[in-house]
């Protein structure tokens, strides 16, 4: 099969989604703000707008959160967390697995193993070393875990795969606390067509 | 030359000939060095590297400072901190020789002594009189006061020592909060009393006492806000250790020693965005040790050295359950030495530990020695070592009060968690707490060759290979997940090591005024349990936005050990004058630092630290019968690297006198 790969350079840039694509996209989401520090609390630490940032795998767009209620979207940000939409978490059909692997090699979506969220276990676990990070306490920097790639089943029953590339912003190579954090970057293929066919 | 070490043996033994290779480190070495602090002295020698967490400690055999038995006249040193003993609370001033036996000595000394053991053996009196002062000042307003004063009359000797060290410290990131280097000011007081009773008995006091405060301005940027804190950390050390010798007759003798000691440290950390926090944190723990040795000779070819202990141990911190808690220990060993023939020993020792949290521990080890003339010899042993389990291992009780996660220690495991659970602050259990069990200590198995030759009357030279296999290493895991989304830690035996590395080492005397030597190391390290998963395919690795897996040539080993480490030490008099220089310089290779791409190992290049080479070099003028001047260089070439080696300050220049009594 010979697929058009749709490559955005940034997901936030409004010049060349493409709103309903039909065929399979393969795009970087660069820079999506995942609750990033916009003052500080009342104990005097700093803190985020405790709010989610919800990004559609179909448009490549963020989502308004007054759409939240919707299966306009398919995974929330908000720190290190990523909600899919279903289950506790939104009204679509969304789920997820973790798989180890790499990226380019995942061709298929698996059948079964599926995971929502729910009050007891995220489909995309949190914690240091559970899901897609490992956080470093000596240098206070939360990596990607290299090979794990995020099997996302989207609101509408599509399926995606998901590699995480940074928390911070800019995506550098070699982060340190002194970057700015929760602005996540990840690359994606989503097929639109309702098959596991990843490739 | 013919030194007598005490170390390797817990007997004396001529160096030349003493069965368990042994390193010295003489008073006029330390002397002509200019060292101040313990931790100066050892980064020099060959094979032995500083490593920097929480303190400053010694890494010996590619194993970390935890594994490593410090002693002070053959009593052990208390106050780790993350398994570092803070080789800088040590003034040198009162050192007579530094043995440092490499390898297990679990058979004679019990726990930590698994990578080595390191004895300072402090001065004896020996002048009817004698009264020194010194002052030493250096960068970065760094003022050192030495005075040591003694005398011997009759059957009576007695000795006391006094050393005040302070620094302003210093900043090598001026434009953050605080320095990189904390100033501090510690005093130090040791003396020891000897008294010859009669012909057969001899009786001995030692005591110490050490003080230190330090402050500091911690400031750290988070989002872009700027947290600042005031630290104040004071630290007291004590021990008193009297101790009896009969001479039954030639060949046979008894010790009887004791020693108590404490170690207390309270810090404070206040400040916050808002001033407003506080946090205050106390540790003392403490140690009463009772022990009695036998040595006995028994014809030409045997010395046997037996002896027995207790020892009980209290720590008393916030952080743990109860507050306080304490353990016993008993222990019995059996050293036998037997010379069988003109050309070769043999050594055998074993330890059985019995302890109150973990049970008992054997420790075996068996060492041979092969002589030809007077200088050729070829020494081997295999034996084991252990380290007992920690306190915070054990009883650790703590919640970070910031970031809400737990520490838990597994003794305790089980109760703590389900009161946590009753409380209701679990959502989800990761370990089946059934399964779950007390840590037990972390052993090791280990063999060691060394040589050694005089080739000629001028050169040395000295080889040594070693493999160490230590287990059951004890490692923080999550085991449940609070309601708050932060999970609670705890302590379990897990993973696997090795290291292994080769040693040469060539002393030359070129002229009679002129020494040279030049060590080298070559060290491997590896986890075997990351060997296991690179094989199954587990680690993957990230180049260029693209993951792969990871081949076992990829893995760099474990963190912070150099591969290749190498020492030039060169003393030569200044032709034409009175006075000497010391020049010494100390390689190693890049070292992992730190993960950077999530994997947590060592793979990337981005993870290492560059490697380096530090030089010092120290003039030594001798002014007259009764004063010493030195002036020298720390860290001559000024190798900075703030941001991944903060401990290391850019070049310092001291200048010292020294007077005494002629």
């Amino acid at each position: 099969m010979i697929l058009a790969l749709a490559l955005f350079v940034s997901a936030c840039d409004s010049s060349s989604p493409n709103d309903d694509p039909q065929e399979v996209v393969a795009a970087r989401a660069v820079d999506i703000p995942s609750d990033p520090i916009i003052g500080l609390g009342s104990d005097g630490r700093p803190v985020g707008a405790n709010a989610f940032s919800f990004f559609s795998l179909r448009t490549g767009q963020i989502v308004a959160s007054a759409d939240s209620a919707s299966t306009g979207w398919d995974l929330g940000f908000k720190g290190s967390t990523i909600i899919v939409n279903g289950g506790t978490s939104g009204p679509g059909n969304g789920a997820a697995q973790i798989v180890e692997g790499i990226f380019s090699d995942v061709m298929e979506a698996p059948e079964n193993g599926w995971v929502q969220d729910s009050a007891d276990v995220q489909a995309i676990p949190t914690g240091s070393g559970n899901g897609w990070y490992n956080y470093n306490f000596a240098t206070q920097v939360l990596s990607p875990i290299p090979g794990r790639v995020i099997m996302v089943r989207t609101a509408d029953g599509r399926y995606a795969k998901v590699s995480m590339i940074s928390y911070y912003q800019g995506a550098p190579s070699t982060p340190s606390a002194d970057n700015t954090s929760r602005f996540v970057t990840f690359d994606y293929v989503f097929q639109p067509d309702g098959s596991r066919n990843l490739q | 030359m013919d030194a007598v070490v005490v170390t390797a043996t817990r007997s004396p033994s001529v160096l030349r000939d003493v069965p368990i290779p042994t390193r010295v480190i003489s008073a006029e070495q330390i002397q002509a060095r200019a060292a101040l602090r313990l931790s100066d002295l050892l980064a020099e020698e060959p094979g032995m590297v500083l490593s920097h967490f929480l303190g400053t400690g010694i890494q010996l055999q590619g194993l970390d400072p935890a594994y490593t038995l410090i002693l002070i006249d053959g009593e052990p040193v208390i106050g780790r901190s993350g398994g570092t003993l803070d080789l800088d609370r040590f003034t040198v001033m009162d050192i007579a020789s530094i043995e440092i036996v490499q390898g297990p000595s679990s058979s004679l000394y019990g726990s930590e002594a698994l990578a080595g053991v390191i004895n300072i053996r402090t001065r004896q009196p020996e002048e009817p009189f004698r009264l020194q002062i010194g002052l030493r000042r250096q960068t970065h307003n760094t003022d050192n006061w030495v005075g040591s004063i003694e005398g011997s009359q009759g059957r009576y000797a007695w000795r006391m020592n006094a050393d005040r060290l302070q620094s302003d410290g210093y900043d090598l990131h001026p434009e953050t909060p605080g320095l990189t280097g904390p100033g501090y000011a510690t005093n130090t007081f040791s003396g020891r009393f000897d008294a010859t009773i009669n012909s057969k008995l001899s009786a001995r006091v030692n005591a110490r006492f050490a003080t230190e405060d330090q402050r500091n301005v911690l400031g750290f940027q988070q989002e872009g806000f700027v947290f600042t804190f005031e630290e104040s950390e004071q630290r007291d050390d004590w021990s008193l250790s009297p101790s009896l010798l009969w001479r039954v007759r030639s060949g046979h003798t008894w010790t009887l020693r004791n020693h108590i000691s404490d170690y207390r440290t309270e810090s404070l950390l206040a400040g916050g965005i808002d001033g407003r926090e506080q946090e205050l944190s106390t540790f003392d723990q403490g140690i009463r040790k009772l022990e009695l040795q036998n040595d006995l000779i028994l014809g030409t070819t045997l010395l046997l050295n037996t002896g027995a202990g207790i020892q009980r141990e209290v720590v008393d911190a916030g952080r743990i359950t109860g507050e306080t808690r304490s353990n016993r220990t008993a222990w019995l060993f059996s050293q036998q030495q037997f010379f069988l023939t003109e050309a070769f020993d043999l050594t055998t020792s074993v330890r059985f530990d019995h302890h109150t949290d973990y049970g008992w521990q054997v420790s075996p080890k068996v060492g041979f020695m092969i002589k030809s003339g007077k200088s050729v010899r070829l020494r081997g042993s295999v034996g084991t070592g252990f380290k007992a389990p920690t306190f915070q291992q054990l009883y650790m009780d703590y919640t970070n009060p910031v970031a809400g996660y737990s520490v838990i220690g597994s003794a305790d495991a089980s109760n703590l968690l389900a009161k946590l659970i009753e409380s209701g602050r679990i959502r989800t259990v990761i370990t089946d707490l059934t399964a779950f069990e007390t840590v037990t200590p972390e052993s090791s198995v280990s063999f060691n060759v060394s040589g050694d030759t005089d080739v000629g009357p001028a050169l040395h030279v000295h080889f040594s290979a070693f493999r160490n296999h230590v287990r059951d290493l004890v490692e923080t895991l999550p085991i449940a997940i609070k309601t708050n989304g932060q999970q609670v830690f705890s302590y379990v035996n897990l993973s696997r090591i090795v290291t292994q590395g080769i040693n040469a080492e060539v002393r030359w005397r070129p002229i009679q005024t002129s020494r040279i030597s030049l060590g080298y190391q070559l060290l491997d390290t590896r986890d075997l349990d990351v060997i296991d998963g690179i094989d199954n395919g587990d680690y993957f690795g990230r180049k260029n936005g693209r993951d792969f897996r990871l081949s076992r040539s990829d893995y760099g080993g474990l963190f912070g050990r150099s591969r290749h480490t190498a020492s030039l030490q060169v003393s030569t008099n200044i032709p034409g004058t009175s006075a000497d220089i010391q020049i010494r310089g100390a390689l190693k290779s890049r070292y992992g630092f730190g993960d950077q791409n999530g994997n947590l190992i060592l793979d990337a290049d981005q993870e290492y630290v560059d490697g380096h080479t530090l030089w010092n070099v120290t003039v030594n003028q001798p002014l007259s019968g009764f004063a010493h001047m030195q002036i020298g260089l720390v860290n001559a070439l000024d190798h900075v690297n703030a941001d991944q080696i903060p401990s290391l300050s850019g070049r310092q220049v001291f200048a010292a006198l020294t007077i005494n009594t002629p």
